[in-house]
């Protein structure tokens, strides 16, 4: 399966010790970073019993699943431990899926399948993570809303067939978070109120 | 029978529960919905309920049972499942609560059947972390459902008359598809187990109201206070089962992870196949 | 002396309840699941009223971020109000303002909390309300912390 690259979170939203929840072209995802710093992008289901995972905790190596505390380390998604049957020893094969994780331009990147291209590459400049914005409206409805502007670095995360997710990147000091917070709620608004 | 939503004969045929009898008022219909069919419910004086498909008038068989009142749609080979622990005289009979939850009712019924989610899911009640181990216990099954026998867990708060925890012995049968019973040592009486049933009412194949019934041995507690703490339990519950993907409850072998603590829940699915049902799961 | 009885699946009581422990208020749970919260002889029929009269000094709140949580738990899963929250917070965590009013918890945290963390009981999944989130992790992790049915503690 082919797939391409997409923001996902922004890498602050990864805070110590707890779970990110968002979703790629309708698939689920738990995100969180461990106490290394490592970001893990996982299914957002338990292999067991396929609870969400973002109900659990992230006890800073391993997640925890909250329904019978299996325990998943980070990097592998490999199975640790068995609350039910403590020294057990878990095959190999008990993982949670898990899917290629990048951090690029302050923003936390992945991909559902065998990319196609590479993950944009903006060069060295300094570049901000806005607060990112979740629009009830299909990407093919946001696309084409996206303004031009210097200095400004506009990605879209189809989350699925009807929401999408703007992940805006500053390099212009000029304009404070909250301006450009305030426009992108605005074009947001437009494009929700201009959906059928 | 056009009206009827469901295409599962098996589950068709079967008695489903689709109320408990005190929320029935006297007189007034009562709209419920079972396999996807909207039905109406009458109670008359007497402990008499009516029971027809919305879309018609056609009268459907009707059983009082266990404080519960059930129908089919099609047509039962035999009488519904027995529970004589019912009919002990010094027992309380609490109606437990009826609580909606958007999940099918296999998933509700292996939920009931589980071990292993007692010091993550009931913390401080039923279960507490390090006493999480699950030893191994006994399951049996035939035509007419499983047997799981011989569990151990060690409880905080078993019931709501143990005032310290203990290990708790748990026996466990499911003689229909979609209702279970727990019994589990009695603090008042060693030789004689606390029953709690669950009876899970298919709405839709992913959408249940569960029953609860609780049938104790207990001189001291108030029925609100037996019923409370079931909900309390239940009420623990429900973010999980919410929160199951898929809903419909695979039954191929390998579809989820196991564990050895998962041998109840792996011959509930087995049987559930053997059966033929197919409401509310995803067919091996 | 202030005593309290609710049923446990009440988010009335809860609030109350959570404002104790948080707090480290001493009180009397009493068997009743009638809401009955009572201090030093005086009776609360409402709970909104007895959170803001029994909140000590550090837990009373800024008026705007109170009232909000009063709206929240009339309508509970406005998506237009889960958005304001989101957005306030999210810039607050920026600011050194990781609770609602500030730097520390009040009882405009503690009256929005049984909501937000049990919106998809009303329909509302929390994905699309990071910074939310995030503070549900932060009031899960207040010493003294308690539960009700439907949300589960953190380790810390």
């Amino acid at each position: 399966m082919t797939s391409s690259w997409y923001p996902v979170a922004s890498g602050s939203d990864l805070v110590a010790r707890h779970i990110f929840h968002t979703a790629l072209e309708g698939q689920e995802l738990a995100l969180w970073r461990d106490d290394a710093g490592l970001a893990n992008v996982w299914e957002n289901r338990c292999p067991h019993r396929g609870v969400r995972l973002t109900m659990g905790a992230n006890l800073g190596t391993e997640l925890r699943c909250q329904y019978h505390g299996w325990r998943f380390s980070s990097g592998s998604g490999q199975c640790a431990s068995i609350p039910a049957h403590p020294g057990f020893v878990p095959s190999q094969g008990l993982r949670v899926k898990t899917y290629p994780c990048v951090e690029r331009h302050g923003l936390v990147w992945t991909s559902l399948g065998e990319a196609e291209a590479d993950i944009p590459d903006l060069g060295t400049a300094a570049w901000q993570p806005l607060r990112a914005l979740f629009v009830e409206a299909p990407m093919a409805a946001v696309a084409p809303q996206l303004p031009e502007q210097d200095g400004l670095m506009l990605f879209l995360q189809p989350v699925s067939e009807t929401q999408t997710v703007i992940h805006g990147l500053s390099a212009d000091p000029a304009f404070s978070l909250r301006q450009h917070d305030d426009a992108l709620t605005r074009l947001r608004d437009r494009i929700e109120s201009a959906a059928p | 029978m056009d009206f009827i939503g469901c295409r599962d004969r098996v589950a068709l045929d079967e008695w489903h529960v689709v109320a408990s009898l005190d929320s029935l008022p006297v007189g007034r219909e009562v709209a419920t919905r079972l396999l996807d069919t909207d039905l109406t419910l009458m109670r008359s004086p007497g402990d008499i309920v009516a029971a027809w498909p919305a879309a018609s008038g056609k009268a459907l068989p009707v059983r009082i049972r266990y404080g519960h009142v059930w129908t089919s749609l099609g047509t039962p080979a035999r009488p519904l499942f027995d529970l004589p622990e019912f009919a002990e005289p010094d027992r309380r009979n609490v109606m437990a609560g009826s609580v909606a939850v958007h999940v099918s009712p296999p998933r509700a019924v292996e939920n009931f059947l589980d071990l292993g989610h007692f010091a993550y899911v009931h913390d401080g009640y039923l279960g507490v972390e390090p006493h999480t181990e699950i030893k191994p216990y006994k399951v049996t099954s035939d035509e007419n459902g499983v047997l799981v026998t011989e569990c151990r867990a060690y409880q905080p708060q078993a019931s709501l008359i143990a005032d310290q925890g203990f290990e708790v012995e748990y026996v466990y049968r499911v003689p229909h598809p979609y209702c279970a019973i727990l019994y589990k040592s009695s603090v008042l009486d060693e030789h004689r187990r606390d029953v709690i049933a669950i009876f899970v009412q298919p709405v839709e194949e992913e959408r249940v109201v569960a029953h609860m019934l609780a049938s104790v041995l207990d001189d001291v507690s108030s029925d609100d206070a037996i019923k409370n703490f079931q909900l309390l339990i239940f009420a623990q519950d429900k973010p999980i089962l919410e929160n199951q993907i898929p809903k419909r409850l695979p039954l191929h072998p390998r579809a989820e992870a196991w564990a050895p603590a998962d041998a109840g829940s792996a011959a509930y699915r087995r049987w559930l196949s053997s059966r033929g049902v197919q409401y509310g799961t995803i067919p091996a | 002396m202030i005593s309290l009885s609710g049923s446990p699946l009440s988010r009335e009581a809860y609030r109350i309840r959570l404002l104790f422990d948080l707090a480290g208020l001493a009180y009397e749970k009493l068997e009743s699941t009638d809401l009955r919260i009572k201090a030093d002889g005086e009776r609360f029929d409402d709970a909104w009223r007895a959170l803001s009269r029994l909140a000590p000094p550090d837990w009373q709140p800024d008026g705007r971020w109170f009232a909000f949580a009063r709206r929240l738990a009339s309508s509970p899963a406005d998506t237009a109000l889960f958005r304001e929250l989101d957005q306030h917070l999210w810039f607050g965590e920026r600011a050194g303002a990781p609770f609602l009013c500030g730097d520390h918890p009040t009882i405009a945290d503690i009256g929005c909390f049984p909501e937000v963390m049990m919106s998809e009981q009303a329909g509302l999944s929390r994905m699309p309300y990071p910074a939310l989130r995030r503070w549900g992790d932060r009031m899960r992790r207040l010493p003294g912390f308690t539960v009700m049915p439907g949300i589960f503690t953190l380790p810390a």
